[in-house]
């Protein structure tokens, strides 16, 4: 019993780093319509700047991480305005081939600076390093970057809830066409979302490489992750995303607990599964996506 | 009107030029086991198995409009297939080369539900589907898969390199012949229409789940027949040079980069990349797939059509 009271809550602990990584592709994929594959690459470019901000050049970890975070909206801001938008009216396999692309392109570039390896961050903290619940142990650094996710969420949220620029996003999600038609510039909304994609994944990258080893290879993973999270708890809702992350955490933790040679076999048979199921996700809004 | 009858007449001269410099340029490449170093001999008969491969996803992600992001598996389980027919059964090779694409197309039937998705949804789908089946591949022990020391399949010596690029050039005529005969009757029609808009051509009567069927498992039956080929031409395989995603993403970037939903496309993709490749292989080897990458980009970002559109007017 106590054993699967500590997957949920190691699972949930985690599913807020899978949540954070994947609120921007869920934005993506609601307004934009499009899947990225070169998603990742915010993720695991984010962590390796971050790395090289705080162990290279010793700028405090705090500062690194928001530095990481905008150099990765600029980015997705690059890579909407030069690469996607030219094929953006085109069968969607261009885009995703387009973004293949792009992600392999980013990932040699990050090998030829980080090299091809691993690397991780230590973070030195005040106070104990475990917490104890009952007789559970657990991380506090854990708990730390868990209430830094929800409070990501949470702006994000606000973001697009009380702020004109988050109206003109959440109409262009809701239907293009109107939003264009009532005056909203569509195609700077799509670079405001891309930008904002760049920024929650680029500040999960920064929160990742101070858990587990980062390296430029990994970023298909991470966009696989998003995906899924997205297909658990619904696109383009901030909310959504949150739930599917914290599913997610708890599926993958329990997959690799009891299975870890067929872990991923059972991740992606259940995604496969929802696919089928319910294409909009768990907690969709009910529109599934256009192309 | 004799402008129209002109027109036309040039098309059929050009169309008879072509063919004859298509039969002779056959001719050309069958007959280079005569005069092509080792070398050169292996690095087009890689050039065929791309092309081939290709040509097959081609037929579902470019005609139909469905792109199948887990193709690859087919054809490592073509190789399997063959592997296990002949190391287990003692199978002659003729009949586990016909195994290999029977198995694949088999099993591309299990992939039908799918067909309910479109676009990146359906493309996700399958992806999921290549690494939930190479998961199961490389930790089943009827597969070999888990224990290091008989991780994979050793093949015994088969034939010379000259009879393995007569077998994949003899492969790769069959399966281009076959694709362009298979267009050529009502199913090509039909998955041209669905490509166009398959709610139009469902409203009019064409069975899309059916045809779309056919194509996938049509399109899976010879990279299943390839990988069998595959097999014994490498010697050794494992889940990780035949289950490999590169293979998927090969497929998809030859046919895009030649020209995507077109014959010959697929065959210019195929034999411009694998060239690139292996110039870049042997002078710029850090920047291999830099290169690789850049050269997508930049024929998506500029030239969706791909190369063949250059060849058109």
């Amino acid at each position: 019993m106590s054993e699967i009271i500590e997957i949920i809550i190691f699972g949930t602990l985690r599913g807020a780093i899978f949540a954070l990584a994947a609120f921007g592709f869920s934005l993506v994929l609601g307004v934009l319509g499009i899947v990225n594959f070169a998603h990742g690459v915010f993720v695991v470019l984010g962590a390796l700047i971050t790395w090289s901000l705080t162990a290279q050049i010793g700028i405090n970890i705090v500062v690194a991480s928001l530095i990481a975070a905008g150099s990765m909206g600029v980015l997705g801001v690059f890579i909407q305005k030069v690469f996607i938008d030219r094929v953006f009216k085109l069968h969607p396999l261009m885009i995703l081939v387009q973004t293949f692309g792009v992600a392999v392109v980013a990932t040699q570039l990050a090998e030829l600076a980080w090299g091809g390896g691993e690397r991780s961050l230590k973070v030195e903290f005040p106070g104990p390093a475990l917490l104890t619940i009952g007789d559970i142990y657990i991380p506090t650094w854990d708990i730390v970057i868990f209430v830094i996710s929800l409070i990501a969420a949470g702006v994000l949220v606000m973001i697009m809830q009380m702020t004109p620029l988050g109206r003109a996003v959440r109409a262009c999600r809701d239907n293009i066409d109107s939003a264009s038609l009532v005056g909203v510039d569509v195609g700077r909304v799509f670079l405001i979302t891309m930008g904002i994609c760049g920024i929650w994944s680029g500040l999960a990258g920064a929160l990742v490489i101070t858990l587990k080893p980062t390296g430029p290879y990994m970023h298909f993973f991470w966009t696989l992750d998003a995906f899924l999270v997205v297909v658990i708890g619904g696109m383009g809702s901030i909310s959504g995303a949150l739930i599917g992350g914290f599913l997610y955490g708890i599926i993958n933790f329990a997959a690799y607990y009891y299975l870890p040679n067929q872990a991923p076999a059972i991740i992606f048979a259940t995604l496969i599964a929802l696919l089928m199921i319910r294409p909009q996700g768990l907690f969709g809004l009910g529109t599934t996506v256009r192309k | 009107m004799s402008a129209a009858i002109a027109s036309m007449r040039t098309l059929i001269e050009n169309d008879r030029i072509r063919l004859a410099l298509l039969a002779l340029s056959l001719v050309l490449v069958a007959l280079g086991p005569f005069y092509l170093s080792a070398y050169w001999e292996r690095v087009l008969i890689f050039v065929f198995f791309n092309i081939a491969l290709a040509s097959s996803w081609n037929v579902i992600g470019g005609i139909a409009g469905y792109p199948s992001f887990g193709h690859g598996v087919f054809f490592g389980m073509g190789a399997y297939t063959c592997a296990i027919l002949i190391v287990r059964g003692g199978v002659p090779f003729p009949l586990a080369i016909l195994g290999g694409g029977a198995v694949a197309g088999a099993f591309a039937l299990l992939f039908i539900p799918l067909f309910r998705q479109r676009g990146f949804y359906f493309a996700l789908s399958t992806l999921a589907a290549q690494f939930a089946i190479e998961t199961v591949v490389r930790t089943w022990s009827f597969t070999r898969g888990l224990q290091s020391f008989d991780q994979g399949w050793n093949l015994p010596d088969l034939g010379s390199l000259d009879f393995f690029y007569w077998l994949t050039l003899g492969l790769l005529v069959a399966c281009i012949g076959s694709i362009i005969l298979m267009l050529r009757t009502r199913v090509g029609l039909a998955l041209r229409a669905i490509h166009k808009d398959e709610v139009v051509a469902a409203s009019v009567g064409i069975p899309c789940t059916r045809y779309k069927a056919i194509a996938f498992v049509f399109s899976a039956v010879w990279p299943g027949v390839m990988g069998a080929a595959y097999a014994p031409f490498l010697v050794f395989i494992s889940s990780d040079n035949v289950f490999n995603i590169s293979i998927t993403l090969n497929m998809i970037l030859i046919a895009i980069f030649g020209g995507i939903g077109t014959i010959i496309g697929p065959i210019i993709g195929g034999l411009l990349l694998s060239i690139i490749d292996r110039l870049s292989w042997a002078y710029l080897l850090q920047y291999h797939t830099l290169i690789y990458g850049l050269m997508i980009i930049a024929v998506i970002s500029f030239r969706p059509a791909g190369i063949a559109s250059w060849f058109k007017k």
